[in-house]
């Protein structure tokens, strides 16, 4: 597909979806029939295979394009961690992608394919949407890894059953997000959904099969898909490294480190594997204190690093220096706070 | 109006059916026209559907988490009765306000229990002018049927909605219409409506083989649901609006033994005092209608007799030797059973100890 195809396919669309209610039949003459809209979200659509396969976590997941440079968009999960991934394409394709970032608010993450100079069809991240109960609409992913090899991913048709508020039993999944989600009536949790699209029967972006979780008012299963216009500002997030990049650990070292104990906060104890950076405690008359930093607060970022564990934080503080002001990101309940610590120099007061 | 709209559609596209661009046409304008009767549907019942906040009852029933959100009830009368299913009422909790979709609340009050169709009727306090709902007869539900079924659990003011198709009628022996639509506590105690948003039943999870309240559960997500029908339960309404308990309606006879759907219902065993010893039924009986519809199997019985509620009275006819005969028999509950199975018990015992 030309450039040109990539601009005007996700315009016609939108013009389609426009005119819909006021004149159906020139939908069709358009030519959105179920096998276009098929071949249009297939060819947005991706498989990623990265770590996981321990403790019957799976080592697969879905993803969408978003950009005709190659970035993907899917849930963040075990399946992301580790530096690369692979990314198979509708065409039979299969790219490296790397991992950009992670949006905690909304547990999204970007990976970005290794293709060069190609240009990949993709979703439209502006396209907007007024979705409603009993909407007909169709997800794309690559439940249970049934499509295996070359196949496509497999097409799921349901309707919108609410839009309401992501009300998760805690324990199940660690999201932090509270707000709107569109739950549906089609399967869509379950393992390996996560990161795959649910559109409209014109094929147009609704939202991002979430992850697997249980209701909390319900008790059953959910399935649901983070709204798109949520998904294009984690995604935004991520890309114009608001966030923070990865850390880069050829730099140089400062003479002398920031260390937790200048900043004034504890994190909780780092016991397990990719223990997440939240403040255990915050000591009293420090830096910290001042900020009004609070147990809970997860940290996100340090300078322009990003702090997925408790041991980037550690090494994010390495190559920061002490005597100049920490710019730390926070994710506090289901909102990002920036503050700013100047560290306490031993013996300097 | 929108199945007229619909079939004239169609009629044009049949006649035009040379025509390659007028079958695209056709195929996109049903779906729309589907779509568009879908959601009138949802909005003609959705004034009739309660959010039910739940305060106090049981977290869990035989090892099975419920659900601890808001449950969903069906307005039946503009003076305030309300049926929802029974899912979150055994044991009944301590209090239940009911929301309305405009944002009216009521204290509400349990006035009866259906324990066959797994339904409570409820009586908000004080209300009037409710919303009505319109009942689908029972011949306008066929298989193959869209089938909507709606709640009000994620938001007091909004709906939610699954739709699928009514996969089965007379499932749970009489009792119930299967559907693919999703079926879960998120909807337990709303109504399963059709494509003009009649109410063909009450959904409530429901099984074959257990008449346990949350049997059936554990089925949410498997494209088994079922709804309670509404047509033909107008007297039962009448008698829960009475503060009369239903219970679903026992014989009291033991039949042959052999596989049910294959064996003829003869009689192996009577209970003593039970509802056919009363009518005079003796071991060697072959029950052969039920309300002057013909049976043949064990399994026919059970589908005959299962609907009906203990103190209905049915028509059983038998045939002893050459002779045919009918009787009223006058069904009763299990528990009832159960005495009289003891106090035979008991009875025999005292016989063979004083011999």
């Amino acid at each position: 597909m030309n450039r040109l195809q990539i601009v005007v396919a996700p315009t016609v669309a939108i013009v389609a979806s426009a005119l819909a209610p006021i004149c159906g039949a020139q939908v069709a003459l358009v030519g959105r029939s179920f096998a276009d809209v098929n071949q249009y979200a297939q060819q947005r659509s991706v498989k990623i295979y990265g770590a996981g396969g321990l403790r019957q976590l799976e080592a697969y997941q879905s993803g969408v394009l978003v950009s005709a440079d190659g970035h993907v968009a899917t849930m963040a999960s075990v399946v992301l961690d580790q530096d690369w991934v692979i990314v198979h394409l509708s065409d039979s394709r299969r790219l490296r992608g790397e991992v950009v970032g992670v949006d905690p608010l909304l547990d999204i993450a970007v990976v970005k394919l290794d293709g060069e100079d190609a240009e990949f069809p993709y979703y439209d991240l502006q396209h907007q949407s007024m979705p409603y109960e009993s909407m007909q609409l169709l997800a794309f992913c690559n439940l249970y890894n049934v499509a295996t090899g070359d196949e496509p991913v497999s097409v799921l048709h349901g309707v919108l059953t609410a839009v309401a508020p992501l009300e998760a039993r805690r324990g199940s999944f660690s999201t932090r997000y509270r707000d709107e989600v569109y739950i549906v009536d089609a399967s869509i949790n379950n393992p390996g959904a996560a990161g795959g699209i649910v559109v409209d029967l014109s094929g147009q972006p609704i939202g991002m099969i979430g992850k697997e979780v249980r209701s909390q008012l319900s008790g059953a299963w959910l399935n649901y898909a983070l709204p798109w216009d949520r998904v294009a500002e984690g995604v935004d997030r991520i890309i114009s490294g608001r966030l923070g990049a990865s850390i880069d650990s050829t730099t140089d070292l400062p003479e002398r480190s920031a260390t937790f104990a200048s900043l004034g906060i504890r994190l909780v104890p780092n016991v397990v594997p990719r223990t997440p950076p939240y403040i255990d405690s915050v000591l009293p008359d420090s830096p910290a204190e001042t900020a009004m930093l609070e147990p809970d607060d997860l940290v996100i970022a340090v300078g322009d690093m990003r702090t997925g564990t408790h041991n980037d934080v550690e090494q994010a503080l390495l190559r920061t220096p002490i005597d100049e002001p920490v710019r730390i990101t926070l994710l506090r309940g289901n909102r990002l706070v920036d503050v700013e610590l100047m560290p306490i120099v031993e013996g300097s007061q | 109006m929108i199945n007229v709209a619909g079939k004239h559609v169609l009629w044009l596209a049949f006649m035009w059916v040379p025509s390659v661009a007028w079958i695209g046409v056709r195929a996109q304008t049903l779906e729309q026209l589907q779509q568009q009767a879908i959601r009138e549907a949802v909005d003609r019942v959705s004034p009739a559907v309660v959010q039910l906040q739940i305060i106090g009852g049981a977290d869990r029933v035989e090892n099975v988490d419920l659900a601890s959100g808001p449950a969903t009830g069906l307005i039946l009368s503009g003076d305030g009765y309300v049926v929802t299913s029974r899912y979150r009422f055994d044991p009944a909790p301590a209090s239940v306000v009911a929301i309305l979709a405009d944002g009216r609340q009521f204290a509400s009050a349990i006035v009866a229990h259906d324990y066959s169709r797994k339904l409570v009727l409820l009586k908000l306090e004080g209300a009037t002018d409710l919303p009505a709902i319109e009942i689908a007869p029972d011949d306008s539900i066929r298989v193959g049927n869209w089938a909507i079924a709606v709640g009000r659990t994620y938001r007091a003011d909004r709906p939610n909605v699954s739709v699928g198709v009514v996969s089965a009628t007379d499932r749970i022996f009489g009792r119930a219409l299967q559907t693919d639509a999703a079926v879960s506590p998120a909807n337990y105690g709303g109504p399963m409506v059709d494509i003009q948003g009649r109410v063909m039943g009450v959904l409530s999870p429901m099984s074959p083989s257990s008449e346990s309240t949350i049997a059936g559960v554990d089925w949410y997500d498997s494209g088994i649901g079922f709804a309670v029908p509404l047509a033909g339960w107008q007297s039962a309404f009448e008698r829960l609006r009475n503060g009369k308990d239903l219970e679903r309606g026992y014989l009291g006879v033991g039949l042959a033994d052999g596989v049910p759907r294959e064996t003829t219902p003869t009689v192996k065993s009577v209970l003593p005092a039970g509802p056919v010893a009363q009518a005079g039924l003796e071991p060697g009986d072959l029950i052969v209608a039920i309300n002057e519809n013909a049976i043949a199997t064990q399994n026919d019985l059970k589908f005959a007799v299962t609907p009906h509620y203990a103190g209905d009275t049915i028509q059983v006819a038998y045939e002893r030797g050459e002779e045919r005969h009918t009787v009223d028999v006058t069904l009763t509950t299990v528990a009832k059973l159960q005495e009289a199975a003891e106090a035979a018990t008991k009875q025999q015992t005292e016989a063979s100890s004083n011999d």
